[in-house]
């Protein structure tokens, strides 16, 4: 007997699965959003807004102010200090802040929006959205969300997108290096391959509704589907369950074989490390100096693009023989890359490629401080000082700006790392507050989210039979766009690729 | 410059307030419970209807001249832009030269040129038909079939917009069958064999009644196009001019040769439309019969618009073997120098293939070896004006067979022999010739092969085999054929061969399938690269009615969009995208299947059309209200139902008992065999009846009282429309009085009800960004911070509003947000 008259269903599951389906449903149209809207880290306050037809609710879920009843409800627009509490536990209070209501449509987006003047700070800031996304139909917002609903509800016009598309031009386009960030690693690869077999799964799915009636395909086709979505549903359930995905990330492990003879690195060597609660891709490149054969050349080119897109560079130097090996590079360079990269434009002035690397970006680093007797920053900064004066454009003209850029260390006693480690993650860290880049941590939330979801759109397509095949290939298409908000792709053409690729379908 | 415009467009009023409003007359016995449940506070089939009900009463000369009317404009996302003043002052002089002005003139009188000249027609141009061979309107060149899976949909669309296919095929068709029965209303296929000679004679019969229709016989050597006089000064070269300035304007087309106009009988058909002694000069007989006197000297055929449905003919080759000689059907001559001047004013044209099986001699086959597949037993028709089918009692049946290994290596053996299958030229990967499938899926041994009778044994001894087009010489052809079961004896009366013919790349055309290059120049059919009937005549109801209501220049587009229907997907698809094989639809290609089925075209489209005079059947609009009212109270009557747990338990249980001792037998499910107890229209597999009773079982575990309505969209009362209604029947009173068609459009709407709220936010997003337009004159270089792939895109598509700006693969959030910066700048 064929199992398509499945059984498997729990009743109980059955009557839950109606409720999700009416809070997917129901509202997942007009959910609500919320989202972190100063900038993360240390500050003083942080403002964390919620927009949605059910904003209310954190008014009465969330704060103190209704159960009283002698106090009076909140006045639109005006400022209440009130207490911020857990929904699910009354008496765990989060914080005392500023509550500020907005009935729509006088309101940013044009729909019900609710303020919440906090204390800056994560663990406070944390707590409370990760208790927002408790309540029904709520949900991260998206970055730039709230614009765009601003946008649809009439409430800009482009006059004004103008004004706020730099800031969302800013907000996606580091949405995008976030994503890739953790693309570099397992993760990408790992939700790109769950979309792929979801894709697999739809192509079955598809060509059943499509083609069964008049093609001789296999018969077995929906069990197919089913077996891979079962596959990958629990493959996804232990990896959002367990944070190995993040041990994996963090794990301080050996990427790279290290040896004091010039050309061992050849390729681009990539990892990505927590600097300050910030994932940070760390490129380790070739040396730059005359290649001897072609693949160490090959490296060099490599090299070279690397520290053109890189955020931060690190330049190396051997601080036994420092005017050596600045010059060295220093000439390498010039005379290797000018002809190939004639002249970069840099604010305006004609730079050379080497000049354009040494700019306030980069940041030098002083290795083998073993090797010399006495490591003193600032005798080697003024061997070199005569070479960096001779060049215009630099930003190593202020002598005490360039001791701030660089380090003494040694590889092999480990000394100085600890500096080096924090000076650099102070860096990063003031280069990340100063965009509106989203931090590591609010992207991970998201993405965990959106794989719940997918999960959820899985687990119901397992709980149907294939009477229902059309609202099976409903849920494996929302699942797929699940993770394709994570990953950054979604398009629909893969499925007919998919089907055509794997099917002989011709009458 | 661009004024985003987002009043909303969607209007949820209960349909019972419209009913009011347009007076129509309802049946006082139906009043509305209106008291809601908690899911009854959105009607989702709601927003389609017109919000601006008394218009449409009026004759349709004075809805042209409300100019305040804007309803469906609004939400259009490609402006015509009208040169009529430049053209017109050739056609003025034309015009006082005595020569007949057409509003639009059709070229070919394939699929897409008849609805294309029907619908011009129907809104009210004068229009003029021009195809090689008057005899061969209505034929049906390849499979002697229509609909199918996503297709039928198409057929039933074009429909609900008073189309002629889907009416004529229900008077010609002699099987009747609904593909993806088991699997759910949302995806069903409406399918029909067609007898092919009652089909070309009903259609030859339908257009000689159609009023503002005139037919010409003979071939069109080139169109005539000008350059747009805008700036008199400057001297665009055609070489210079570019897609974004529409520089060009069509004004006719150039004839070979003309030989004989057909004989229309629409002039005595409707009394306002008689023409007496003094207005015979604009009878459509004497117009054809005056252009054709002219054309024979002059060559040259003056119209306002043109619409070009060459289908295989533009460029066309024929290939048999190594044989290859330019045709566009078998004995019909291609259309070469079109193609030419398509390619002289900067089109880009490709190049695809097709191909034909061979044809069959239905008495040297042995059916009785054969499997036969028969037809519904009550037969659905295609047209929503039609209660049932012609030949309903007189079905015919198909039979199947299968290719062997004999015949592929038979085939394997020769694939020298064939020119089709060595060429590059895109064929299409879904529908490939029997050659590639044997070269591409080497490991099956056994292709299907439908055997369709071509009509009634009067009208044809032939027969269709399905599944096995080919280009293989004849002999091969003959040799192989004879290897098949049942066919050992076959005779071949024609053999199968393939096509190759030109297409214009559809990224040149907008949505309303109005060419970008060429104003007043509109196409359909296989020359913007997709292929079968129903796409083609889906495309002809398109461009036909556009090219009609760009001549009447008031301003109106009829634009169909994604969600909207499955017509909506396929000229997106088109237009955005553009083709890289014939193109298809398929119900997998649309976002929005579970709304766009194919047993509500009436409600996505018929009013819409009927708005812009394209629907001229009064009755099709008081039929789909007639409809919308009774689905209401038969939904209303599962709302007013509440029903508690224990008796459900035992209403259901008490059937379900009685099920249980009835005798399975055994059943073929999607190709499985299955043992089912069959009751009706439903089949049950004794697992599956435990099941349910288990599910019903548990819903009255917390006591709840629920309404009958609640049951059905929780899927408790089960998954198929037909066991749902047999559920039901036995807990509501009075249902069964209620038609099944209304019981069925009823429970299909219930049934998907969850995901139809979904698809509404998801459509209500994306229409809001079809609204907003964007100019698509833009050198997309100048915005500066895109990437050079991104610009590469947007030039080829042009995005005319954001949802396209949107939609295109591979353009970033951040590039879309430059692009308005820029055209707000």
């Amino acid at each position: 007997m064929n199992n398509i008259w499945k059984s498997s269903f729990q009743t109980t599951e059955r009557i839950f699965k109606c409720k999700f389906h009416q809070t997917r449903f129901g509202l997942a149209a007009n959910d609500n959003i919320f989202a972190l809207s100063t900038s993360p880290g240390k500050a003083g306050i942080a403002v964390i807004r919620i927009s949605g037809t059910q904003a209310r609710n954190v008014l009465d879920l969330m704060t103190a102010r209704n159960q009283n009843i002698k106090k009076p409800s909140f006045i639109p627009r005006k400022a209440t200090l009130t207490k911020i509490i857990n929904p699910i536990d009354k008496f765990d209070v989060l914080d005392i802040g500023i509550v500020l209501w907005f009935p729509g449509p006088s309101s940013y987006t044009g729909e019900d929006m609710v303020e919440l003047h906090v204390h800056g700070g994560n663990a406070v800031v944390g707590n409370i959205l990760e208790s927002l996304s408790t309540l029904e139909h709520y949900r991260m917002a998206e970055p730039g969300e709230f614009s765009q609903r601003a946008f649809y509800n009439n409430k800009l016009d482009l006059t004004e997108i103008e004004g706020i598309s730099d800031l969302i031009n800013a907000e996606t386009k580091a949405q995008r290096k976030q994503a890739l960030n953790q693309a570099q690693g397992v993760l990408r690869n790992l939700y790109e391959q769950w979309r792929s077999q979801i894709i697999k799964a739809m192509a079955n799915i598809e060509a059943i509704i499509d083609f069964s009636e008049e093609e001789s395909l296999e018969t077995n086709m929906y069990e197919i589907a089913c077996e891979i979505v079962q596959k990958i549903t629990n493959e996804m359930k232990l990896h959002t369950s367990d944070d190995r995905g993040e041990l994996v990330r963090n794990a301080k492990r050996k990427v790279a074989i290290v040896s004091p003879t010039p050309g061992t690195t050849r390729d681009v060597l990539e990892t990505s490390i927590n600097l300050a609660g910030f994932q940070a891709i760390v490129s380790d490149t070739a040396g730059i100096r005359k290649a001897k054969n072609d693949i160490e050349k090959q490296g060099i080119q490599l090299a070279i693009q690397k520290a053109l897109d890189a955020d931060i560079r690190i330049l190396v130097l051997d601080s036994s023989d420092l005017d050596k090996s600045f010059t060295k590079w220093w000439e390498t360079s010039k005379k290797l890359f000018e002809p190939i990269y004639p002249k970069l434009q840099n604010n305006g002035n004609a730079l050379g490629f080497h000049e354009f690397l040494l700019d306030k970006n980069t940041f030098l680093v002083f290795n083998k401080a073993d090797k010399i007797v006495n490591p003193n920053m600032y005798e080697m900064l003024m061997s070199l000082e005569s070479k960096i004066n001779g060049q215009k454009n630099l930003h190593y003209k202020n002598f005490d700006d360039v001791l701030n850029k660089c380090w003494s260390i040694s590889c092999t006693t480990e000394s100085g790392f600890q500096n080096w480690v924090d000076g650099i993650s102070q860096v990063v860290k003031k280069k990340l507050e100063d965009s509106a880049m989203e931090p590591a941590y609010l992207t991970r939330e998201r993405h965990r989210q959106l794989l719940n979801v997918a999960i959820k759109h899985l687990e119901i397509f397992m709980d149907m039979d294939e009477t229902r095949v059309v609202e099976c290939a409903e849920e494996l298409r929302m699942a797929a766009n699940n993770i394709g908000k994570v990953t950054g792709r979604v398009d629909t053409q893969d499925v007919l690729d998919e089907i055509f690729s794997q099917f002989c379908i011709g009458k | 410059m661009n004024r985003i415009t987002t009043s909303p467009i969607r209007i949820k009023t209960n349909s019972l307030c419209i009913a009011k409003k347009t007076s129509f007359n309802f049946n006082s016995k139906n009043t509305f419970n209106k008291k809601s449940t908690q899911f009854s506070t959105l009607s989702h089939n709601s927003w389609y209807l017109n919000p601006n009900p008394g218009f449409k009463n009026l004759p349709r000369t004075q809805r042209n001249s409300q100019n305040g009317y804007q309803l469906y404009t609004d939400r259009f996302y490609s402006t015509p832009i009208n040169n009529y003043d430049h053209v017109s002052k050739i056609l003025q002089e034309k015009e006082s030269l005595g020569f007949v002005i057409w509003d639009v003139i059709v070229i070919g009188g394939g699929h897409a040129g008849i609805e294309a000249a029907s619908a011009a027609a129907r809104v009210g141009a004068k229009t003029l038909l021009i195809t090689t061979n008057l005899e061969k309107i209505g034929e049906m060149s390849c499979n002697p079939s229509f609909g199918g899976v996503g297709k039928g949909i198409l057929v039933r669309e074009v429909d609900a917009m008073d189309g002629l296919c889907g009416r004529i095929v229900d008077k010609s068709g002699v099987q009747f069958r609904i593909l993806n029965k088991s699997k759910g209303p949302a995806v069903y296929g409406p399918r029909a064999q067609a007898d092919r000679v009652i089909y070309k004679s009903e259609m030859q019969k339908a257009i000689k009644e159609q009023p503002n229709l005139s037919i010409i016989e003979g071939s069109v050597s080139d169109i005539l196009w000008d350059k747009f006089d805008k700036d008199a000064n400057s001297q665009i070269s055609k070489e210079e001019s570019n897609v974004e300035n529409k520089n060009y304007s069509i004004y006719g087309i150039k004839v070979d040769s003309v030989s004989k106009f057909m004989e229309m009988e629409n002039h005595s058909r409707n009394s306002a439309n008689q023409y007496t002694d003094e207005n015979k000069q604009y009878s459509e007989n004497y117009l054809a019969e005056k252009t054709l006197k002219d054309a024979q000297v002059n060559k040259k055929i003056y119209s306002k618009s043109v619409v070009i449905t060459t289908g295989t003919f533009l460029g066309g080759e024929i290939h048999i073997g190594l044989k290859c000689y330019p045709a566009g059907r078998i004995g019909e001559d291609a259309s070469i120098g079109l193609s030419a001047s398509l390619k002289e004013a900067g089109f880009k044209l490709g190049r695809m293939k097709t191909g034909t099986p061979p044809r069959l001699l239905a008495s040297s086959i042995n059916f009785n070896k054969l499997e036969g597949q028969f037809g519904d037993k009550i037969p659905s028709p295609f047209s929503f004006t039609h209660d049932s089918v012609k030949f309903a009692d007189n079905q015919l049946v198909c039979y199947k067979t299968r290719t062997n290994e004999q015949v592929h290596s038979l085939i394997a053996s020769n694939f020298d022999q064939s020119i089709h299958i060595r060429e590059t030229i895109r064929g299409p990967r879904y529908c490939p010739s029997l050659e590639s499938k044997i070269k591409r899926f080497s490991s099956k041994t056994s292709h299907l092969i439908w055997l369709e009778p071509e009509g009634f044994p009067e009208n044809s001894n032939l027969v269709y085999p399905n599944g096995i087009s080919n280009t293989m010489p004849e002999d091969i052809q003959q040799k192989f054929l004879r290897m098949v079961d049942g066919l050992e004896d076959v005779e071949m009366v024609q053999p199968g061969y393939g096509v190759e013919y030109d297409h214009v790349d559809p990224r040149e055309l907008t949505h309303s399938l109005h060419t970008k290059r060429i104003s007043g120049l509109f196409m359909a059919g296989q020359i913007n690269g997709s292929t079968g009937y129903e796409e083609a005549a889906a495309q002809g109801i398109i461009a036909g009615a556009n090219a009609g209501l760009f001549s009447l220049n008031i301003g109106k587009e009829l634009l169909v969009d994604r969600a909207d229907g499955h017509i909506g997907v396929l000229i997106d698809d088109l237009v955005t995208k553009g083709v890289f094989e014939p193109y298809r639809v398929f119900t997998a290609q649309s976002e929005y299947r579970l709304f766009t089925r194919s047993d509500n075209a009436d409600l996505r489209l018929t009013q819409k059309a009927y708005d812009l005079g394209l629907v001229t059947d009064k009755s099709r609009i008081d039929k789909l209200y007639q409809m919308i009212k009774n689905i209401e109270y038969a939904k209303s009557i599962m709302e007013k139902t509440t029903i508690n747990p224990s008796s459900l338990q035992q209403k259901v249980n008490e059937f379900f008992n009685r099920l249980l001792s009835v005798q399975p037998i055994l059943n073929d499910y999607n190709g499985k065999k299955l043992s089912l107890i069959t009751v009706g229209d439903v089949s049950y597999s004794a697992e599956q009846l435990d099941n349910r009773r288990k599910v019903i079982e548990s819903v009255g575990k917390d006591g709840q009282k629920r309404t009958v309505l609640d049951l059905v969209r929780m899927g408790i009362l089960g998954s198929t429309i037909e066991e749902i209604d047999l559920l039901v029947a036995r807990l509501v009173d009075q249902w069964e009085e209620i038609p099944y068609k209304v019981r069925f459009r009823c429970l299909t709407n219930e049934k998907y009800y969850f995901y139809l709220i979904k698809q509404e936010s998801e459509i209500n997003i994306y229409r809001k960004d079809m609204q907003l337009k964007l100019p698509i004159d833009i050198d997309y270089k100048l915005i500066g911070s895109l990437s050079k792939e991104e610009v590469e895109k947007l030039q080829i598509v042009r995005p005319s509003t954001l949802g396209i700006a949107k939609s295109i693969d591979g353009l970033t959030p951040a590039a879309v947000i430059s692009l308005l910066k820029y055209v707000k700048a």
